[in-house]
Parts: C-alpha cells; structure tokens; sequence
C-alpha cells in the first residue's frame, strides 16, 4: 500500500502542482468583474443611477455620458439573479442611488446562468464577487473553462502582455465598437434561437427575482427603469411571438402593479438604425451613445413625476 | 455523480482511503463502508429513488430467502414470479408507461378510433435496467439451484448496489460477485495499478473520443438537412465511435475503480470493432447483458436444441427484448430486429461460432481476408447504429434515404472535421488494435516497457483528458 500510495502520488504531483501554478496565475489576472466589484467597494455609496443586465446594456449605456454619476454593472449573460445579488452584496450602501435602470430582453426570463451555455461565468461572481455557488467547481478558475482558454488567458497576460480588462472606468462595455461591426443578418438569426424558449419553467421564478429588485428598490426610494433594448429586425423578425409577447406583457403588468417602476419598449425602436448595431441584437459605441441619452432624459421626465405617478413609456409595439 | 468529474475525483480518493485504512481489518464495516459510499453515490443523482433502489434490494433479499425455504415447487415458483413480476412491473412503469400507451393509442387510431394516450411525467430512475436485471439474476439462480440465498442484508445489498456497476453496468451473476463480496480482500498493488491504469484508459475513450464525437454526431443527426449524403456516413460512423467509447470507456471505469477495492467485475467489451462477423461482434460487445439473456432467456427457451429454426426463433425474441431493453421507442426494437436478421445467415449456415479468437491473434497485421470481415461487419454495425441514434423511425428512414441519394457525392462543407481530431481516432483505433489481445488496450504498455516510456505515455493521455475536458457529458449508457 506504501508504494501504491507514493508512486501515486509522485505522479500526480507534477500534474497537481502545475493545476496550482496556473489557478494562482488566472487569479492574478485582471478582469471585468473584479474590476466592477472593486470600484463598487469603493463606491457604492456615491453611485445614483445603477446600470443592470446582460450584455444588451453592458454595451449600451456609456455611464460618462450621464447627468447623475452612474455605474454599469452589467455584464454578458447576467442574469436577473445576478443582478438581485449583486444589488443584495452592497445593501445599506446605496446611499446615493436614486435609479435602478435594468433591461429585461426576450430571453431574461427564460434563462439561468447557471444552466445554460455561458454557465462557467458563475465562477466569476463566485470568486470576485464574493457571490457564493453551491456547486464547488465555481470556487476555481480552472475547473470552471478549458484548459486551452485557460492557458490561452495566461499567454495573452503575462507573454504578450495585452489587457484584460475591456469595460471603461464607469463599467461600460468598450470592445463593441462601429468599426468592428459584424452581419447584422446572420447574427440576427442565430441569436433569436439561442435565445428562444430557454426553459419556460423559469419565468415564474425570474418574475420573482425581479419582483424582489423592484421591492427592495421600493423601500429604499429607489425608482426602477426597465427597458427592453432595442434591436435590429433581423433580429426582432426571428423572434417568438409568444414568448416576446408573455415578456412584454407581464413587463406592461409590473409597470401597473409597482408605482416606481417605469418600463420602455425600445425593441423596434426606429431612431436606432443599421449604424447604431454591432451585431443585431447589441449597439455599437454611436448606438450605446443614442440609448444612453434616450436614457439619461428619461431619469429626468420620471423624475418630474410626483410619486406614485410612475408609468409605461411607450404603447404596446410588439 | 459523473465517473469523469470533479466531485467523484474526491469521492474515489476518500472511499479508497477509509476503506483500506479505516476499515481493512473487518470485512463487514469496509462492507457496510461499500454499502454506505454506494448509496450516497445513487442519492447524488437523485435521492428519491434510493427509496425504490432499497425496495427492490430487499424484495429480491427476502424472496430469495423464501424460495430456498419453500417446501415445494409450487411455493417456489410463486416466489419467484412474485419477484419477476414486480421488479418488471418497476421497470414497465418507470421505462415503458408512455411508450405502451401511445403505441396503443396509435394502433387505435388505425382503426379509425381515437383514444388519446395516458401519458404520465416519470422521470426514468438512473439504472433502473441495470440493478433490475442483477436482482432477477439472483433470484433466477435460486430458483433453479444454482446457488445459495444469501444470508447477509449487508452483503446482498452491496451485490446489488457496489457503486462502480450500480448505474450502467456492467450486469453482475451472484455466483462471480458474492463470492468476492463476503471474502476478506487483500490489497494487490499489481492488481491495484492496473484498475488505475484501466480507469485512465477509459477516461481518454470518454473525454478525448466520446465526447468529442459527439459534437459531430449531433451535428449531423440534429440537423440532419443540411448535410450530404457522405457526411451522413461520416457522422454514424463517429457516432459508432462514440456509443462504443463512451459505454467501454465507463465499463473500463467501473472495472477499474472495483479493482481499486479488490474486486473484479465482468468483462464487458472485448474490442467489438474487431469482428469478423456479427455472431462475434454480439460476444464482444455489452459482454453481461448478451451473457444474461443468453443464460436467463435463450436457454431457457430451448436455445439451439431444437434445430435451426429453434434458434433462428430464439435468437430474434432475444434481439427484440435486447432493442427492447435500451429503450421505449420503436428505433430500439428495429435495431434489434436488424441484428438479429444480420444473424440469420450465420445460424442457417451453423457458422455463429466459427471465429472465438479476436482477430489475427499472435500477429500484428489481420489477413485480407479479416479486414474485409471486418470492414463489412463493422459496415452492418454502423447501419443499425442509425436506428440506434435516430429520434424516430422517421428520422431514422430520412438518414438512411440521404446516405443512398446523390447527395453522398458531394459535401456541404459544414462537417469540418479537425486534422488533430482524425489523428486522435486514428491514435485510439492503433492502441486498441496492439491491445486487442489482452483484457483491455492499455495493458499493453506493462509488457517490457521502461518506466519512463509507460510515465509519459501516461501523461500524455492525462493531458489529453485536461486539454479536452469541459462541460461534464453523462455517459450514454446512463438513460438505459
């Protein structure tokens, strides 16, 4: 058994010592959700508009564009959970904030993070946002992705030296830029099915979550912008009737329900053309410039509402 | 709890160690350690059939106990088919509700009736098939003498339910586990090493092969359309690739890990893809489950004694119950069917038995003659694999109609499969041919090697496994 044991072990060792080596060097490299984590540390007390969501508003809401000190703390694939802990983690800190802009999109409540393809992002809220996991591969940055991403990571950090952290100071999304722009057809396609029907069992449950942000927004005297982001028709014509519509309707229904929250439907916006669109369902920089604006002067018409005085920006335009 | 991931890296290590450390000096607590790790084992996938997995346990305990203690036949066989009956009534409820009701269903429509199906929702409990048919063996075989029931809860339990065979196999004889199960075992480091060595070999079959076929499998069967007809060969032929190297791998798995505790399991693969001819294949291939039915339902109905029409009788009720078993869903029986007509030339001819040995045995290189067998048997393997694979019958018919239009002259481009991929296969199918002689491929590298080769070969396919592992994929075997 002594020799099983330390021949055992003599193997693995190379293995298990080179596994340590490269969790220690993913850890050390920056990224975006350590960055967003660390300047909400610092900061969350100063914020007035929290920007949430996936990555339809982590490209397009520039915060420097703002009247009020906003943050983006959104991210791809950020689910409304997500967004609920990450709201959750800085309570009794929100001294400042007075809006909560969150957008709710076709998929937001059919999906998990946690089940779908993007799922080894939950890591990342794990480690660097402090957002516990049950499931214990979250705890490592190399269980969670493979082993070519993973050394591929490493070589862009620390061999050719390139930055890893692609959102501004304010958190916004920069890599998405006009000039980088990709077939607004093809990526319209495709995405409307990635994003059809994930799981119908989720709606009631991401309702709630939302319900909860709303709540929580409520008692604190917080006012709650939701959206749904606008697209380009490539992408809106592939769509699900049935699953757009059950979203934007139970959307009209809350705005009703709570009397701070507004909600805008800006999916077949028309002042967001070709050149506003990276890809068919993201904005570009010029597009995250007109939202952000549309954005900005929505806070001030709601905020000229007496309170309880909240409503639906838009009619119905599914 | 997946074989091939994180959380049974740490389950193995910690049941290892309590068991050869903790517990080596009694064989009834590392039994009941067994016992417990197994259970906690099945409670990870789901907890609510453990009750079900703990229930036919005891059943086919106690009716054991009663068939040996009945006075008569008549008493006896009431026992017996008291077992049967609710272990297959388990079974029927769980793996074949909707299938019969919406089969009859349909039928009824043929006549111009319409009768909607009772469906209920029903998950299938994970190994059902398998812990089934280990109790029903056991009970068979003390009904008919063969061996004793066995006193110890303790001990049935583990037979029924030792972890490394619990979900997927392989199906295990009373008369080869429970000997092993109440004898003290000894630690073998020889014995020990190999189970390690048989563990990474079918974690490379799983990760590195399986899982990476599947990607094109389900490419090519998921959007079946938008490929030619010669990628639609391409993807069966990967997706035989990828059924053999995900079953064998787990197999290989399974035996290693039991071997870790001193125990050895039935063999299950004997390099399938090797045959000359599809008798052989059937010997090669799903070893225990061929071996029970041919114990538990073709010698029982007369086997080969009453002619050839007997057997061509026995051996297509044989493949009907054997689709049948994989699954409820008519793609199952027809592939059944379609073995069990590949078969009939051979027993017309009475050559089924004509090729025992694996192929080119005590030769590196087959005859002409083999690799034309063995081409054309894998050829009729593949072909049945379509049915296997498909959704429906359906889908299964479209493929086949594909493959055969003219489209299998040209290429759509979309199947790209990668330089390093096709060396992989071709690495894989070269190890498995220079091990083909012994229990499994990788035991080949013992026999003379200096320990620095067998170490680097070792890591280079520990590499493979880290360079491909990702998302965890459940092993095939497992909706069975």
């Amino acid at each position: 058994m002594k020799k099983f044991i330390t021949n055992l072990l003599l193997f693995l060792s190379p293995i298990i010592s080179s596994g340590i080596l490269m969790e220690v060097l993913l850890r050390r490299i920056p990224n975006d959700y350590q960055y967003k984590c660390y300047y909400l540390d610092r900061n969350s007390n100063d914020i007035s508009v929290l920007i949430l969501g996936s990555s339809h508003a982590y490209y397009g809401i520039n915060p420097q564009l703002m009247t009020y000190r906003s943050f983006n703390a959104a991210y791809v694939a950020q689910s409304l959970f997500y967004d609920w802990q990450i709201i959750k983690k800085y309570d009794r800190c929100w001294h400042s904030l007075k809006y909560i802009v969150l957008p709710v999109d076709y998929f937001s409540f059919y999906g998990r993070l946690e089940n779908g393809i993007e799922s080894w992002r939950v890591k990342n809220y794990n480690i660097y946002y402090g957002i516990r996991s049950c499931n214990y591969t979250d705890n490592s940055e190399l269980l969670s992705n493979k082993l070519l991403s993973n050394v591929g990571r490493i070589k862009s950090t620390y061999i050719n030296h390139e930055s890893t952290v692609f959102c501004s100071e304010f958190g916004w999304g920069t890599e998405y830029t006009s000039q980088k722009r990709k077939d607004l057809k093809s990526t319209g396609e495709v995405a409307a099915k990635r994003h059809f029907l994930i799981n119908r069992g989720y709606f009631n449950e991401n309702v709630a979550v939302l319900e909860s942000i709303i709540k929580y927004a409520d008692k604190n005297h917080v006012k709650v912008i939701l959206y749904t982001s606008p697209a380009y028709k490539t992408y809106v014509q592939n769509l699900n009737r049935e699953q757009l519509g059950r979203t934007i309707n139970m959307l009209y229904a809350i705005s009703k329900k709570y009397n701070n929250v507004s909600y805008i439907n800006l999916l077949n916006d028309n002042s967001f053309t070709q050149v506003d669109f990276y890809d068919a369902d993201h904005l570009d920089d010029l597009g995250a410039k007109k939202l952000t604006h549309k954005m900005d002067s929505l806070l001030f018409t709601t905020e000229k509402l007496p309170a309880g005085k909240m409503m639906c920006l838009n009619k119905r335009n599914i | 709890m997946l074989f091939n991931s994180i959380s049974f890296a740490l389950f193995l290590p910690v049941v290892f160690i309590l068991y050869w450390f903790a517990t080596s000096k009694s064989l009834k607590a590392q039994n009941m350690l067994l016992l417990g790790a197994s259970y906690f084992f099945y409670a990870c996938w789901d907890y609510r059939f453990l009750f079900l997995l703990i229930f036919s346990t005891l059943l086919d305990y106690f009716t054991g106990l009663k068939i040996a203690a009945a006075p008569n036949k008549g008493n006896k066989r009431m026992w017996l088919w008291l077992s049967i009956g609710i272990n297959l009534g388990f079974l029927a409820f769980f793996k074949y509700c909707n299938f019969f009701s919406a089969s009859f269903s349909a039928a009824v429509a043929q006549l111009g009736f319409r009768v909607d199906p009772w469906t209920i929702k029903v998950i299938l409990p994970v190994g059902i098939s398998f812990y089934t048919f280990h109790g029903l063996s056991y009970v068979i075989d003390i009904y008919k003498d063969r061996i004793r029931p066995e006193k110890s809860f303790i001990d049935y339990s583990v037979f029924v339910s030792f972890f490394p065979l619990l979900v997927a196999g392989p199906i295990e004889r009373a008369t080869h586990l429970l000997p092993q199960i109440k004898k003290k075992r000894i630690f073998d480091y020889a014995k020990a090493i190999d189970g390690l060595r048989q563990i990474l070999w079918g974690l490379f079959k799983k990760v590195v092969i399986a899982d990476q076929c599947s990607h094109y499998v389900n490419m090519v069967f998921n959007n079946s359309a938008h490929f030619s007809g010669s990628e639609h060969v391409v993807g069966v032929v990967l997706f035989a690739f990828q059924i053999y190297c995900d079953f064998s791998g787990y197999s290989d798995i399974a035996l290693g890990v039991a071997r870790l505790f001193g125990i050895e399991l039935l063999r299950n693969f004997a390099f399938p893809y090797f045959s000359r001819d599809i008798a052989e294949f059937w010997r090669r291939w799903h070893i225990s489950l061929s071996s029970w039915f041919k114990d538990y339902l073709y010698i029982p109905l007369g086997g080969s004694k009453g002619g050839v029409w007997m057997k061509i009788r026995n051996t297509f009720i044989i493949f009907l119950v054997s689709g049948f078993w994989h699954g409820a869903n008519w793609t199952f029986i027809i592939w059944g069917l379609l073995n069990a007509i590949y078969f009939l030339p051979l027993l017309i001819l009475n050559k089924n038995r004509t090729h025992l040995e694996i192929a080119a045995k005590g030769r590196l290189l087959p005859s002409g003659r083999e690799v034309i067998s063995i081409v054309l048997t894998f050829s009729l393997t593949v072909f049945a694999w379509i049915f296997f694979r498909a959704a429906s019958v359906g889908d299964a018919i479209r493929y086949i109609t594909e493959i055969f239009s003219t489209s299998f002259f040209t290429r759509s481009g979309q199947l790209q499969l990668s330089i390093p991929f096709i060396l992989i296969i071709c690495f894989f199918l070269i190890i498995e041919w220079l091990g083909r002689e012994h229990q499994y491929a990788l035991e080949l590298p013992e026999i003379g090697f200096p320990k620095f080769i067998k170490w680097s070969f070792y890591y280079a396919l520990v590499f493979g496994i880290w360079y491909f592992a990702g998302s965890e994929q459940q092993f095939i075997y497992f909706q069975f």
